[in-house]
């Protein structure tokens, strides 16, 4: 049988994505507490490679693993340049703008509104969309601060609870999108190596539905 | 000078490259080899200008190529000019300026680089050397077993065993997508979520736009059928339009006869690849290897290119990235081999050049020694017409130079 890598986030999404892979027998138990290893390698010379999160579409793109798992949050600062064929269900999130409490985006005084986020091409796709002119400004974590000190007027983020925007005195405007994470497979991997990934491919999707319907997906 | 102020006197900017000896010499084999391949086949020489007029050009490039190409004012006109991005749009271009005849068969090859922006720190180049062939005039299905069938046999004269032609027809798609009756913006939102292969993304789309589930799912399933024959059998099922199964046939006889030839055993059947469908009108098709994670080159048939030129006729082409192929062979231990040595005569400069001039003869490489060529095992000594090899603590024995190793072939020319 072709061997196959696989680039996996590390972290939560990790922990989410392993039973779906292990229901379809792609597995190796190093990766329960993988530790300071990034390679886990099968007898059967499958790899697993535990990468940050942002990294796993480049490792896909560039042939380092045939499939990933990436989220939306992700993929969308990420050109086209993958197939993503199945949505995994695991790994829920959201993005949304949010901005210090008793502000409002229609208060700006300036022509364009000023927005930090980690995630620049989501937020101007959102107000590009609103026909709202956007000036970005990157930045790479803790963006709750940047409306508080008139860094910015609000940032576009991702949420899971909620709370770190109340903590802060954040409220959330909008949601631009709700997503769960996506297999992202190489564009010759899906070809070369056809035969291994067209019955994996559909198996996953099967494992991913049976789990959301007995309510683990989430 | 410091170390930091010479690299900024030699700076180059990024996705360009420098090629010495050992690396332009494996290039220069491939393009040879693959020349030689090229024009046993027919295929004559053409040579574009590195760079033409940007809004003459765009009449056959599509948006995101026009956009980046690297661009420069003519000082004559002031229109703007645009470095080659794309080799084939300039041969459409080259026949319709020549109004070539579309009732016969034109058959163009080229190497040459092609320039265009990449994002940094993709891991791009943004100058790209492409071998490839066009041909223009026919547009039957033999034309495109010629060309299917050169790409083949020129990637096994490389010496690629186990490669990939993954190939499609663009007029399925395109026949299916037609068929749903979608707005203009709904249709270009789900090629593109057929790009992607994004089977959720399309579900939901053709929901949202009253398609029936059951048919939804068909398109659905269309990104994903790749593989052998079982391929179209499984595409009928999910169509019933009759471009569609036209198309299917088509591409199903294209694949038959070139099992015909003894070239099958490449074709991957790869209906799902919708990308560019405002280009391809027909066959269209990738060049993959194993673990490689990246196509070596691709093609298809254009046959609404040359009327942006305005003069109508069908074409069909490829083109390789030459140093991805080269990338191949590596892995695959297939590259090209060295060169052989350079012989090095010392002795009278007038006798020394007479028999590097008679080892050239041979086929082997010489020159005649300088002052400060080192020494080494390929020091060869003249003497009027003799020729000496020179041995440790310069003890010369006569040498009959027919008896010299070295292939004197060009590199890659043997393996």
């Amino acid at each position: 049988m072709t061997a196959i890598t696989i680039a996996l986030s590390k972290g939560k999404l990790l922990e989410e994505t392993l039973p779906l892979f292990r229901a379809v027998g792609l597995y190796h138990e190093g990766l329960d507490d993988p530790g300071r290893r990034l390679l886990f390698e099968n007898p059967d010379g499958d790899r697993f490679l535990v990468v940050r999160a942002a990294d796993v579409p480049a490792y896909v793109e560039h042939g380092g693993a045939d499939l990933g798992v990436a989220g939306r949050d992700v993929l969308a600062e990420y050109p086209d340049a993958l197939y993503e064929p199945v949505d995994l269900g695991v790994g829920y999130c959201r993005m949304a703008v949010a901005t210090r409490q008793g502000f409002s985006l229609d208060d700006r005084p300036g022509t364009r509104l000023r927005v930090a986020t980690k995630y620049p091409a989501v937020a101007e796709a959102h107000f590009l969309s609103k026909g709202v002119t956007v000036e970005i400004i990157k930045l790479y974590g803790s963006m709750e601060l940047a409306p508080l000190v008139g860094m910015a007027d609000c940032i576009v983020d991702l949420v899971s609870t909620g709370r770190t925007l109340k903590e802060n005195g954040l409220v959330e405007l909008e949601t631009i999108w709700e997503s769960t994470a996506r297999l992202v497979v190489n564009r010759a991997s899906m070809k070369v190596k056809h035969a291994r990934l067209a019955p994996l491919l559909e198996a996953l999707q099967q494992a991913a539905q049976a789990a959301l319907k007995s309510g683990k997906g989430r | 000078m410091s170390r930091a102020t010479d690299l900024a006197r030699t700076s180059l900017p990024r996705g360009v490259a420098s090629f010495f000896p050992e690396a332009a010499e494996h290039k220069r084999a491939v393009e040879e080899r693959l020349w030689s391949i090229f024009s046993s086949w027919g295929y004559r020489e053409i040579v574009p200008p590195v760079f033409e007029y940007l809004d003459v050009l765009a009449q056959g490039l599509d948006q995101s190529t026009v956009e980046g190409g690297y661009k420069v004012e003519d000082r004559d006109s002031g229109r703007l000019m645009v470095l080659r991005p794309d080799v084939t749009a300039q041969v459409a271009r080259m026949a319709a300026a020549r109004r070539d005849d579309p009732a016969r068969p034109h058959r163009y090859g080229y190497i040459a680089g092609v320039f265009s922006h990449s994002e940094a720190h993709r891991g791009r180049p943004r100058e790209v050397f492409q071998a490839g062939v066009e041909l223009l005039g026919p547009a039957g299905y033999s034309a495109d077993v010629e060309v299917l069938a050169l790409l083949i046999t020129a990637l096994r004269g490389l010496g690629l065993e186990h490669f990939s032609i993954a190939i499609g027809q663009a007029r399925f798609f395109r026949a299916i997508l037609e068929g749903l009756e979608l707005s203009p913006e709904a249709q270009e939102h789900l090629t593109a979520a057929v790009a992607r292969k994004d089977a959720p993304s399309i579900r939901t789309q053709l929901a949202a736009a009253g398609i029936d589930a059951e048919r939804a799912e068909q398109v659905a399933r269309i990104p994903f059928l790749i593989g052998g024959k079982e391929v179209f059998a499984a595409a009928r099922e999910l169509t019933r339009c009759a471009d569609a199964l036209g198309a299917l046939e088509h591409l199903h006889s294209v694949m038959e006869a070139l099992d015909g030839c003894g070239l099958g055993e490449h074709l991957l059947a790869d209906l799902g690849e919708v990308r560019d469908l405002d280009y391809y009108t027909g066959v269209v098709f990738d060049v993959l290897v194993p673990d490689m994670g990246m196509e070596l080159g691709g093609g298809g048939r254009y046959d609404d290119l040359l009327g942006g030129f305005g003069h109508p006729m069908p074409a069909i082409g490829f083109a390789l990235d030459v140093e991805r192929v080269l990338e191949a062979l590596h892995r695959c231990g297939a590259a090209p081999r060295d060169s052989g040595p350079v012989y090095t005569i010392t002795g009278q400069l007038a006798d020394a050049h007479r028999a590097a001039a008679r080892l050239r003869a041979m086929g082997l490489t010489a020159v005649a020694a300088l002052k400060s060529d080192a020494g080494g095992p390929d020091i060869l000594h003249a003497e009027g017409d003799q020729l000496f090899r020179v041995g440790t603590g310069g003890k010369r024995t006569p040498l009959d130079p027919a008896t010299l190793a070295g292939s004197g072939k060009p590199a890659g020319q043997g393996g």
